[in-house]
Formats: structure tokens, C-alpha cells, sequence
């Protein structure tokens, strides 16, 4: 669906995007992720043709986008971080603007219908777009980039500013467009990325720091297995115990139940599974195990790792709101 | 383009501004024409006709400040900028929308011309030619306006780029007399008015026309650059 290659942008002596490639597949949700002023709108704005980059290709379809742009921005539907609305329209109205700026031939009254159905606009469809919530201009927004029903479909910050309520309807929107998209959406909020994507890229700087699925991503970045485990026994004895196993790297004690009980947090080497000297080590010493649990790494906390250890090799600290 | 500029059209007439900026030129320009044929017991028009564009200097910024502007306010560029639609067919068609609501203006101003006819035996040749050249100065005064919004998303700020451009335009034929040799005929052919007059003394000159046309033209080509170069940089 979508092809990039070495793209780059800078404006003036800041490199906005640095030689970044990727795809999109068919029916495939990609999702951006990364701080704010890490490249995603100006990466987003370029696959729209909104700004021409300096460097590198963008295929939509196969088409050349610098090359045809025209032809190939009929396979784009863009929702800018703001949705682009005209106050003084009607919903109507401004639905078929879209479609004659899309140049759509087949019947615009359908078309209209259509989008309008599918966003859940429909029940406003005679109101002026400067008396409509946020949530209704936000879905108006989506409505205005599915005119045409256009193969790929960009999102950009799609759920910034909504309520919790709407979040979720416009997340089960996106889900549910995503059978007959491909889409591409960007954010900084991680659940949502976690929950929505096929695959992620985390950007940084303008560079791809990571590209793979959700579930990839939090286990290639763990070089460290965590392990919160529940121990009877004095803990004197258990943290002995713990930390004369091969491959146990650090022990502590993250809550004391009573006397007698406590939660150890176990950091153990990536490619050593330590479970079993555990389990052996404790039932030799009769200290049972009441309670073992697998720590996994959120993406948060991948995130937080990618973002900053890149920041900090750069010699900034810099970290944005998330 | 007419996409564009039939919603453009549909901004100005469905909310107030057009009415009133036309009520404006309408009621001044009927005025100076009914002092003008009161107190000189002349029945024409051209006279009258001739501070026309000193009207329009001060209605086309106020016309034209929206046209870009808005777009950025709005964020609505994005919409238009990554539809199916080149930038030059966009600048054409805000320029379009508002020459249409310049010449539905003028339209209004047949009725002098109608009242005219009914006082007197004027000079029809006179009549046509002014209007020739009040068409063509508003052209060129309109692609002043339309440059001017896209250079900024302040509606306030492009007013005032525009109102200034056009004033320097208008003033550098008063200021002609300052300068002698090469620099006299420069300013010369950057006043808008020098070849005005002939228009309204009935002569229809094809330099004249080239001349509106083709400042027109080098506007709107200004604003094209200033998009691709600005906007999608």
C-alpha cells in the first residue's frame, strides 16, 4: 500500500525526518509512536503531500506520489492532528465539499450518506460544524478523509482531546475501518497504540528507533527477566538463598505481607530461565513458594528505554510530556 | 478551480461581509456621482467613475485578507492541499470568487449609468472604456490581495501588507514628480494609474491592457511560489 524510502526533512539546520524507510501493508494498522517533536506529523504531512521532502521516496499504491501527485492522493484519506473544518458549514454541506475536492463521480448524496453512517454523523447532519462538540467535529474529521474510500488512511493524534467515553468509540471506529483500510495512525498515548496496531515505529529525533509488532518490541527490549515471587520464610535466609543461584542478578523486597511473608522482585539474566533453581533452592531450604509471576515489560516501558537511552547518548535529557 | 471558488463565493454570500462591503462601494460611489452631477450639471459618469479605485484600494484588502488566512486558521489548508487539486487551480479559484463578487458590484453600478442615459446623450464609448479599466485596476487590485493572504495567517496583518502594497502602487504616481531619469520611469511603470487615464479619456489601449493583465498575472504567480515555497516546504 505504502512504500517509503530514505526519507528525509529538515527545516533549515534541524533534521526533522533523517533517512527513515518502512511499509505499510494491506489491511495492516501502523502505528507512530514517540514524543512530541520526534518527526510523526511532518513524516505524516509528507505521506499526504502536504510538504515535499527533501530526500527519498513515497509510493501510494505504486504511484509515485512526487511524481503524480494528484493520482496518487485519490488513495489518501488524511485527518490532520486539528480537524480540518470550515465553521460556517453544515455538516452536509461540508461533506460534499470533500467529495467535489475529491473528485468523486459516482453519486456525492450516497457517498455522502455513506461516510456519514459510517462515522455515526448522521444524526447532525443539518447542523453548522461551529456548534458541534469536539467529539462529533473529531468523527466529522474521520468522515471527511473516508470520502472516496480511499485505500490508506492516516490518523494523525486521532483521540487527543476526547473524553474517555469517546476514545473508545473512535478506537472501535478505527478497529472497525481497519477491514477495509490500511491505516496508519500516530500517538502518544501507548495504550492506545498497544491496543490498535498491527505494528509499531517508535520515532526519536526524526529516526525509526524500533519497528515491530507490540509483543515483539516489549520482548526484544527486555535483556533482563523479572520475576515477583512470594516466599514464606526469614527473609534473611530467602535473600541468602536467592542470590547464591547461578544466574540471579539482583534481589529485593518489594512488599512484606507479615512477619513471616514477603514479595521478592527476582532480576534474572535474559537467556538463563532461573524458575526451576528457584523453585529447587527455596524447596530444598523448606521455604515455599506461595505465589510466581512473570514480569513482562510494558511498552511503556520500552518506550521510555528507546526514547531515552537515544536522548541521552546525544548528550540531551530531553523528554517530552507523554 | 471552481470547486474552490464556488465555495469561496458561498463564504462571502452567506454571511454578511459581501453585502457590506458592496453596500459600501455602492453607497459612496452613488454618492460622488449624484454630488458630482448636482453641482457641475453635467450629465456623465466618467468623471465620477474615476475615484472609483481610491474606493477600491480600501474594499479590496478587506475582501481579500480572508482568502488564505482563513485556510490556516481553520487548518483547512491541509484538507485542500492533500486533495486531487494543484496550487495553481486553488490560487485561481479564491482570485476567481473574488473578481465575481467585484463584478456583481459593478453590476449595481448601472443604474447611475441607467440614470445617466435618462438626463443626457452621454458618451457611450466612454462609458465602456471606463468600465474596461475600472475592471481590469480591480484585477490587478484583487491579485495584490490574494498575494498578501497567503503571506501570513493573521487576516489583520495581510489587510494591512495589501492595503501598503496598493498605497505604494497609487502613491508612486504622485511621488513621479521627485524623481528625474531612469528612476522617474521606473516608478512610473510600477504605478497602476498611469495607464488608467487613458481608459477614461474612452481610449481602450492594448498596452494598458497587457499591462493589468499581466500585473495581474505576475501576482498570482507570486502567490503560487509563496505556497509551494512556504507552505509545502
Amino acid at each position: 500500500m505504502i512504500e517509503v524510502l530514505n526519507l528525509s526533512k529538515s527545516y533549515g539546520p534541524i533534521d526533522a525526518v533523517k533517512d527513515i524507510s518502512f511499509s505499510l501493508k494491506k489491511g495492516e494498522i501502523l502505528g507512530f509512536l514517540g514524543p512530541n517533536g520526534a518527526g510523526k506529523s511532518t513524516t505524516m504531512n509528507m505521506l499526504c503531500g502536504l510538504l515535499v521532502p527533501d530526500k527519498g521516496k513515497i509510493k501510494i499504491n505504486d504511484i509515485d506520489l512526487l511524481e503524480y501527485p494528484k493520482k496518487a492522493k485519490r488513495h489518501i484519506g488524511y485527518l490532520p492532528e486539528i480537524p480540518p473544518l470550515y465553521p460556517e458549514m453544515t455538516v452536509i454541506e461540508y461533506l460534499l465539499f470533500c467529495c467535489e475536492l475529491k473528485k468523486i463521480s459516482k453519486n456525492k448524496q450516497d457517498e455522502v450518506i455513506r461516510v456519514m453512517k459510517l462515522s455515526g454523523t448522521y444524526d447532525v447532519k443539518n447542523r453548522l460544524i461551529k456548534n458541534l462538540s469536539k467529539g462529533y467535529k473529531q468523527r466529522l474529521g474521520i468522515a471527511s478523509a473516508l470520502i472516496g474510500d480511499p485505500d490508506v488512511l492516516i490518523f494523525d493524534e486521532p483521540t487527543v482531546g476526547l473524553d474517555p467515553n469517546q476514545i473508545r468509540e473512535i478506537r472501535n471506529m478505527i478497529k472497525s475501518l481497519s477491514k477495509n483500510h490500511s491505516i496508519i495512525l500516530s500517538s502518544h498515548i501507548l495504550p492506545e497504540v498497544n491496543a490498535l496496531c498491527d505494528r509499531i515505529i517508535i520515532m526519536n529525533k526524526g529516526e525509526i528507533s524500533a519497528i515491530d509488532t507490540p509483543k515483539n518490541l516489549s520482548l526484544s527490549l527486555q535483556n533482563v527477566s523479572q520475576l515477583l515471587v512470594e516466599i514464606e520464610g526469614p527473609k534473611e535466609d530467602v535473600l541468602y538463598t536467592l542470590s547464591s543461584i547461578k544466574g540471579v542478578l539482583s534481589v529485593e523486597i518489594v512488599e512484606t505481607i507479615n512477619d513471616k511473608l514477603y514479595t521478592y522482585k527476582i532480576e534474572g539474566k535474559k537467556d538463563i530461565d532461573v524458575r526451576r533453581p528457584i523453585f529447587y533452592a527455596l524447596a530444598d531450604a523448606k521455604m515455599p513458594i506461595l505465589k510466581m509471576e512473570v514480569k513482562n515489560m510494558s511498552l511503556e516501558d520500552v518506550f521510555l528505554k528507546i526514547t531515552l537511552n537515544e536522548n541521552n547518548k546525544g548528550g540531551h535529557t530531553f523528554v517530552d510530556n507523554m | 478551480m471552481w470547486i474552490i471558488c464556488k465555495r469561496e463565493l458561498k463564504g462571502y454570500f452567506y454571511s454578511p461581509q459581501a453585502y457590506i462591503l458592496m453596500g459600501f462601494f455602492l453607497v459612496l460611489t452613488g454618492f460622488l456621482f449624484s454630488d458630482f452631477i448636482i453641482r457641475s450639471n453635467d450629465p456623465s459618469i466618467q468623471y465620477a467613475m474615476s475615484s472609483w479605485p481610491i474606493i477600491l484600494l480600501f474594499i479590496a484588502p478587506i475582501l481579500t485578507m480572508k482568502l488564505f488566512t482563513e485556510e490556516r486558521k481553520y487548518g483547512t489548508e491541509k484538507l485542500i492541499f492533500s486533495s486531487p487539486i494543484s496550487v495553481y487551480e486553488i490560487v485561481l479559484g479564491k482570485f476567481l470568487s473574488v473578481c465575481l463578487v467585484y463584478l456583481s458590484t459593478l453590476i449595481f453600478t448601472f443604474v447611475n449609468v441607467i440614470i445617466v442615459f435618462i438626463i443626457g446623450k452621454p458618451d457611450m464609448g466612454i462609458i465602456f472604456s471606463s468600465y474596461v479599466g475600472n475592471i481590469l485596476l480591480g484585477f490587478s487590485f484583487l491579485s495584490v490581495g490574494v498575494f498578501a493572504s497567503s503571506l501570513t495567517e493573521n487576516q489583520i496583518i495581510a489587510g494591512v501588507i495589501s492595503f501598503g502594497l496598493l498605497l505604494f502602487f497609487w502613491l508612486s504616481d504622485l511621488l513621479q514628480g521627485m524623481f528625474s531619469g531612469i528612476s522617474q520611469n521606473l516608478i512610473k511603470i510600477l504605478s497602476l494609474f498611469t495607464p488608467y487615464s487613458a481608459f477614461q479619456k474612452g481610449i481602450i489601449s492594448l498596452s494598458g491592457v497587457i499591462y493589468y493583465l499581466s500585473f495581474t498575472g505576475i501576482f498570482l504567480f507570486l502567490t503560487i511560489r509563496v505556497i509551494k515555497s512556504r507552505w509545502l516546504q
